[in-house]
């Protein structure tokens, strides 16, 4: 095959392992009301069952993203897909709750795929190209868990046993796929490059830049949200437009709780399914050299990138206050169309971060991406909180925008500022004080 | 175009063209969903 053929063939394979596990680690949720009915569960249960999903996500994924950069992303990704596959499959065994509770959890940090895969995606395209690149991949991924939410209850009924042993023999069979064709990177200076840094040292390093905890901080407000609303909007639709719900003539609890569920995967759709678009808008921001923001960095080569990122996190906070206007207004339809606008914009922020951090953080692709993609998964669990303890349950959106997406902004502004070099470097402590080999002085895009 | 668009332009490679495509198809299906979601829960058939 021609060095072209296995690129694109490198990106089917990564779309392919993050879609299998992005269904694996939302399998759980699609088939709670048979778990629930089989184990006899209060709601509280199924609370925490469907949270514990994300429990492990921050840690694993910062460490998936050293393994990755270390072996490379064919071995660590059959790793991930062999041990999830497994457990996937042992989950179905079980005749107690407390082992469906442990295998699952273990199933779900399927979840970290993501920054294998991103991983992956970095060491094969270049820098013109991966927005794109990495948008597809994403965006075809994330799909998953509103793919396995629809077709999987469709396909086996309440039958989830069956439903997890097959989709743990699907992830076994993708994982000798990915060893056996997957290839680490596009020439060997990339791969060894990734595994000189893969170090606690270098790890320590990168995640004390400012730029990468802007970014991560980035990723919390879009991706963080887009599954914090994940678990959050099916709730809020029911308890919210109840009356107009009625009025239209669901007046069961389920019927109820299938119309507000329907109108809650207008996000996830949206802010899935725009992905690649926005990272195919990143690529032309770069082309075209726009660079709208005046207190942003101007004049080098990846300015637009950091341009369109800022303008995706604008996006989302004005959203996220107009849905706080379209519920107090108690417009269902409104609602729902400022819904998947936010979707949309969530979309425009998730591929604007990973259009850039590949190319920003290229000594160290899986590191950088496991903190970034890592630690803000802790937004899908801290905004649900917000939105539930703030006393008018419209407000909570305005809330997290005001109170926290402001402030990650003027973060965002520090760390890109205009008059200055765009400096990957510039952190807590110097990389002599944390004992790396060298700088990450080769990012500074002139 | 100037010379550093041809440039940049150039560096892309064939692939490029098809996965414009994939992104169209993919938004074209998160338009036909949020109508489906909106139509079929407005008209209550969604329950």
């Amino acid at each position: 095959m021609d060095k072209q053929g296995t690129k694109v063939g490198q990106l089917i394979l990564a779309a392919s392992g993050f879609l299998t596990s992005f269904i694996m680690w939302f399998a759980t949720a699609a088939f709670s009301v048979a778990i629930m009915q089989e184990y006899g569960l209060e709601k509280a249960q199924l609370a925490i069952l469907a949270s514990s999903a994300m429990w492990l996500q921050p840690f694993f994924r910062q460490y998936a993203g050293v393994v990755a950069d270390k072996i490379g992303a064919p071995k660590a990704a059959a790793i991930a897909l062999t041990y999830t596959g497994v457990f996937s499959i042992l989950s179905a065994f079980g005749n107690n709750y407390t082992w469906l509770f442990i295998t699952r959890l273990v199933v779900a940090t399927a979840g970290i795929f993501f920054v294998i895969g991103i991983q992956h995606v970095a060491q094969w395209f270049n820098k013109q190209e991966m927005g794109l690149a990495q948008g597809i991949y994403a965006g075809t991924g994330n799909v998953g868990a509103g793919l396995g939410a629809l077709m999987l209850p469709r396909i086996y009924g309440l039958n989830y046993r069956l439903a997890f042993i097959h989709l743990g023999i699907l992830a076994l069979v993708l994982a000798v796929v990915y060893y056996r064709f997957g290839v680490a990177a596009v020439d060997q200076k990339r791969a060894i490059q990734a595994k000189k840094t893969a170090t606690l040292r270098d790890t320590l390093y990168v995640v004390t830049r400012y730029a990468s905890i802007a970014l991560m901080l980035q990723y919390a407000m879009t991706f963080g949200l887009e599954i914090g609303l994940n678990a959050w909007l099916p709730g809020y639709y029911r308890l919210a437009f109840k009356g107009q719900f009625e009025a239209i003539g669901y007046t069961s609890l389920e019927a109820l709780a299938i119309a507000a569920g329907t109108v809650a995967a207008v996000q996830s759709f949206n802010a899935s399914l725009w992905r690649p678009f926005s990272g195919y808008v990143s690529d032309i921001f770069l082309r075209k050299r726009w660079t709208p923001w005046p207190f942003l960095t101007q004049h080098q080569a990846i300015s637009p990138r950091i341009h369109w990122v800022f303008t995706a996190m604008v996006a989302v906070s004005v959203m996220m206050i107009l849905l706080t206007f379209a519920g107090l207004s108690g417009n269902l339809t409104l609602s729902v169309t400022i819904l998947a606008i936010l979707g949309f914009t969530i979309a425009f922020g998730t591929g604007s971060n990973f259009g850039l951090t590949p190319v920003l953080f290229h000594k160290n692709p899986g590191v950088a991406t496991g903190f970034i993609g890592g630690i803000s998964t802790i937004g899908g669990i801290i905004y649900p909180l917000v939105f539930g303890l703030v006393p008018n349950i419209h407000m909570g959106y305005a809330t997290v925008a005001v109170l926290m997406f402001i402030p990650f902004m003027l973060i965002f502004i520090v760390a890109f500022k205009r008059g200055q070099q765009i400096d990957v470097d510039a952190g807590l402590g110097t990389w002599e004080k944390y004992g790396v080999a060298g700088p990450l002085e080769d990012a500074k895009l002139q | 175009m100037n010379n550093v668009e041809k440039v940049e332009q150039e560096k892309q490679e064939g692939w490029y063209k098809y996965g414009m495509m994939f992104i169209f198809f993919e938004a074209l299906i998160a338009v036909a969903q949020t109508i489906f979601a909106l139509f079929s829960t407005l008209s209550g058939s969604a329950g």
